[in-house]
């Protein structure tokens, strides 16, 4: 990943997940243990409207506060309810705060940065053959 | 009596949030502010809007530390639709 420096300015460069060709980019996610915070490779899915989602397993460490709960729609149809928190994302010294969802299904592994993560940042979002690329407007 | 609400039983609080919407907003926010993620205080049934960059959530919080929240889209069924399933098996729009 590729920072320009100024804290206004910012180039990060993703990948594609080899096994399904999903987007992703590597950020650290935190709550209010900042000791407990984590690095992780995040898919970034355009598809989810929230700011991030991840497992609730993973996000207690992180010491998020609860902020209320939400109800979400599968991409079965189903509706459930989920836990959302107060935690923050950060890439190089870059950092935004916003509402986690706190999936509480065990078999969701997989921590997702959706449109209110990439409208947070008012970035533009390129995709190409050699992977993504999450620029500033002035970048 | 004032009914209590718990975070130890999300679905409650969420079909709360449910009735008192319904009761008492859907038709005038429904007008006014179709999209809007907003925060149902379950206890009182006051409903917080986001405020510059804060969520409803955040700013609901602020104003009754402790309370219980449940987001709500206006307008819509659940306040974020989810395209990822388990399974890492992407169903698409």
């Amino acid at each position: 990943m590729l920072n320009t420096g100024s804290p206004e300015m910012f180039t990060w460069a993703g990948r594609y997940c080899e096994n399904t060709g999903t987007p992703i980019l590597r950020v650290t996610v935190s709550g209010n243990a900042l000791e407990h915070a984590i690095e992780v490779d995040a898919i970034i899915d355009t598809g989810f409207a929230g700011f991030v989602l991840m497992p609730i397993m993973q996000a207690l460490p992180l010491g998020l506060t609860l902020v209320g709960v939400a109800e979400f729609t599968l991409a079965d149809g189903r509706t459930a309810a989920n836990y959302t928190g107060l935690g923050s994302v950060s890439i190089e010294g870059e950092s935004r705060s916003g509402i986690f969802v706190l999936e509480s299904n065990p078999e969701c592994g997989n921590v997702l940065l959706g449109m209110a993560f990439l409208r947070r940042l008012d970035a533009s979002l390129t995709v190409d053959k050699a992977g993504v690329t999450i620029a500033s407007q002035e970048a | 009596m004032v009914k209590e609400f718990s975070y130890a039983r999300p679905k409650e609080a969420c079909e709360e949030a449910h009735r008192i919407y319904d009761e008492r907003y859907r038709a005038e926010f429904e007008a006014k502010y179709m999209g809007t993620v907003i925060a149902v205080y379950v206890r009182t049934g006051n409903v917080f809007f986001p405020a510059e960059e804060k969520e409803a959530l955040l700013v609901g919080n602020e104003a009754e530390p402790g309370g219980v929240f449940v987001g709500f889209r206006v307008g819509a069924p659940a306040v974020h639709a989810q395209y990822w399933q388990p399974g890492n098996v992407y169903l698409g729009r």
